[in-house]
């Protein structure tokens, strides 16, 4: 069948009707003349008596009922009749026309009809009528040419072949619906899904890659659905995200609930209000399965669903351990600043007092001399009194000297700058030298001494140090339980020497035999005593030095004993 | 009528220098090594004295204390203090109603024979 030279007789020329032939409503079969309807008016106002299918009244029976079903129908169909395709269509399918081809198309060939789609649906056509062959196809995308453009449209329609009585193919029943509009509408749901898909991977991207850390919390057992890598390498040195997602809290980190973190949850969620901590303790469980205290900064949002119901937490947490931290060492500082300071203060009210006092007995003593001369003249001196004067001003001198010295170690010492002369030194003679200066003191306060020093102790000894540390524990015995005897000992033990002075005064309490060892400190106020404080501090630094250490034991009221080690020499072991 | 000074000096050498230098000048002295000895003197010892010499960093009772204990004695009991000491003046807490006398170690012995004489003779 060639349709496309019959697709070139028209005839409709100008868009008007030649209304002479046209049958009066009468004249049509009665189920022709009783369609209603727009195309139904149109098909009866064509004069079919110019057509090849000649005027109606003539038409088969099967035209006639199958055009009549299609008038009557309510559904889209369209007829391609006989082998000049001539179009029928209904009231339903007008819409698909647009605008320009109705009313033109009613009785117009196929071909001639739908130039634009002819390619497409011509070979369906042709498979129905010369095959009897039926198709069906779904939002079948068919561009059509109306409203003044070829226009994008999608159908869902079938072909099926009407029979006459014979058996013969004799039309094409088009049965259509226009799914345009839902293709349309899916193609943008399915737009609207991917890119809601993308805005939700882009913002998971940027929560897992987040520099804070985030994690996502879900229902009242705050069951993880998301913890970003912050998160994880912050709060448990990079365990895996994998553990944590659809665990509750109380599963994956139970170590929170005695920290008090499990109560906020459960109040944000329940009262849906948001919670910040600041520098916050927590102490959590490592990736390593340590415990690792931190201090954090954090933020619980509940998350709500549309009608405003929580139904998770948000939770945002950042560490802030190095500026707690920072802070704590800052005041530690301030604080080892102060007591420095406090100290420094106390020192220099003693030292001045210390260094003034022997200053004020020379100055006095001069004045004093200077006075008499003025007066007297030198008949004013005897050799006694000239040999006080010396003696006096000696004692005075030493004790400036001692001061000084004293003063200088202890800066030697903060220094880090108290150097050791370290030699074979023969310690029970120093002892025994030592233990002779004394004597005069021992006699002026009425102490006796007893000695127990095994001769020949040979240590390795910085001597003028040692004899330092000596005098320092012997002048301390006599200057706090002067009257008392005082036993010094000196006993080697495999590769050591030990010393110990004993004495018999009131001893020391147990709460101030360690701090008797500090700085500018002593057991007895400040202001029962002179001295700088300093020469037990000094001796201990010494002893130290020498690989030694320097102890005290005491019962309160039954006296003190101070005991100092040293290394023995190679040749005295 | 000879005049009495009482020094109160924990260091032996000042002490015995003071004394001497007291004598010297025409003074009766009695010394004491604390604040303790100086409050026994005042209570028992005879003749009061005119003026105190009081040295305040002292063993066993120092010399803040011995002024807070002059400070509950009756008016007419009360000596003056002349103060002797090695710290500045503006470090000393001696408080508004225990404002004495000062000298700072070590001693101008002119000042300090100015300031007991001037003391003896109010």
């Amino acid at each position: 069948m060639d349709t496309s030279q019959n697709a070139q007789v028209s005839f409709f020329q100008t868009g008007e009707f030649v209304t002479a032939a046209v049958l009066s409503p009468a004249e049509f079969p009665p189920s022709l003349a009783r369609a209603t309807g727009v195309a139904a008016d149109t098909m009866r106002a064509v004069d079919w008596s110019r057509s090849v299918i000649g005027q109606p009244d003539q038409w088969p029976p099967t035209l006639v009922s199958t055009l009549a079903m299609i008038l009557h129908s309510r559904h889209p169909m369209f007829l391609f009749w006989g082998p000049h395709l001539i179009s029928f269509y209904n009231d339903a399918y007008l819409p698909s026309f647009g605008v320009g081809k109705h009313p033109g198309a009613m009785g117009q060939p196929g071909a001639e009809l739908w130039p634009e789609i002819w390619p497409i649906i011509g070979p369906q056509i042709d498979d129905v009528m010369l095959g009897a062959k039926a198709s069906w196809n779904v939002d079948q995308l068919v561009p059509i040419f109306r409203n003044g453009s070829i226009e994008e449209v999608y159908w869902t329609y079938g072909y099926s072949p009407v029979f006459d009585p014979g058996g013969e193919v004799v039309a094409t029943l088009v049965v259509c619906t226009e799914t345009t509009a839902r293709v349309f509408a899916e193609r943008s749901l399915v737009e609207a899904h991917r890119q809601a898909e993308q805005a939700r991977r882009e913002l998971h991207d940027f929560l897992m890659q987040a520099p804070i850390g985030i994690c996502m919390l879900e229902g009242p057992q705050h069951r993880f659905t998301l913890a970003n890598q912050t998160y994880l390498s912050l709060l448990f040195g990079g365990r895996q995200e994998s553990e944590f997602l659809g665990k509750s809290v109380r599963e994956i980190v139970p170590e929170v609930e005695s920290q008090g973190f499990m109560q906020l949850l459960d109040r944000v969620y329940q009262v849906g209000e948001p919670f910040d901590g600041a520098k916050m303790p927590i102490f959590l469980t490592q990736s390593d399965g340590s415990l690792k205290e931190l201090f954090i900064n954090f933020t619980y949002r509940p998350k709500r669903d549309a009608e405003g119901n929580t139904t998770g937490i948000l939770a945002i947490v950042y560490e802030v351990t190095d500026q707690v931290n920072e802070n704590k060492e800052i005041a530690l500082l301030a604080q080892n600043l102060q007591k420095a300071i406090t100290a420094r203060d106390t020192f220099l009210g003693i030292a001045s007092h210390e260094l003034k006092t022997p200053l004020t007995s020379l100055k006095l003593h001069m004045q004093m001399s200077q006075r008499l001369l003025d007066a007297k003249g030198p008949q004013a001196f005897s050799g006694e009194k000239i040999g006080r004067l010396i003696s006096n001003t000696k004692t005075q001198a030493d004790r400036l000297s001692r001061l000084v010295d004293d003063m200088l170690d202890i800066s030697r010492i903060s220094s880090g700058k108290l150097a050791m002369d370290i030699a074979p030194t023969d310690v029970s003679q120093l002892l025994g030298e030592t233990l002779e200066r004394f004597e005069p003191q021992l006699a002026a306060v009425h102490s006796v001494l007893t000695t127990d020093i095994p001769a020949g102790l040979v240590a390795a000894a910085d001597a003028y140090r040692i004899e330092q540390v000596m005098t320092n524990l012997l002048g301390n015995a006599l200057k706090y339980a002067p009257g008392a005897p005082v036993h010094v000992r000196a006993v080697a033990k495999t590769d050591r020497v030990l010393f110990t002075v004993r004495d018999e005064g009131a001893g020391i309490a147990a709460e101030d035999q360690k701090r008797i060892f500090e700085r500018f400190e002593r057991a007895v106020p400040s202001s029962h005593t002179s001295g700088l404080g300093l020469g037990l501090h000094i001796s201990r630094q010494i002893v130290e030095a020498h690989h030694g250490q320097l102890r005290v034991t005491s019962v309160p009221g039954e006296g003190a004993t101070f005991s100092f080690d040293l290394p023995l020499a190679e040749a005295s072991r | 009528m000879t005049r009495t000074v009482l020094i109160v000096e924990d260091d032996e050498y000042i002490r015995t220098d003071l004394g001497e230098l007291m004598e010297l000048e025409g003074y009766r002295a009695a010394t004491c090594c604390n604040g303790l000895e100086a409050v026994r003197y005042l209570s028992e010892a005879a003749p009061r004295p005119d003026v105190i010499l009081l040295d305040l960093m002292m063993p066993v009772m120092d010399g803040y204390a011995f002024l807070q204990w002059m400070d509950t004695q009756p008016l007419d009991a009360r000596v003056p203090v002349l103060v002797m000491s090695a710290t500045g003046q503006a470090d000393l807490h001696l408080g508004e109603r225990q404002r004495r006398d000062f000298l700072r170690k070590p001693i101008d012995l002119d000042v300090l024979l100015s300031a007991v004489a001037k003391r003896v003779a109010a």
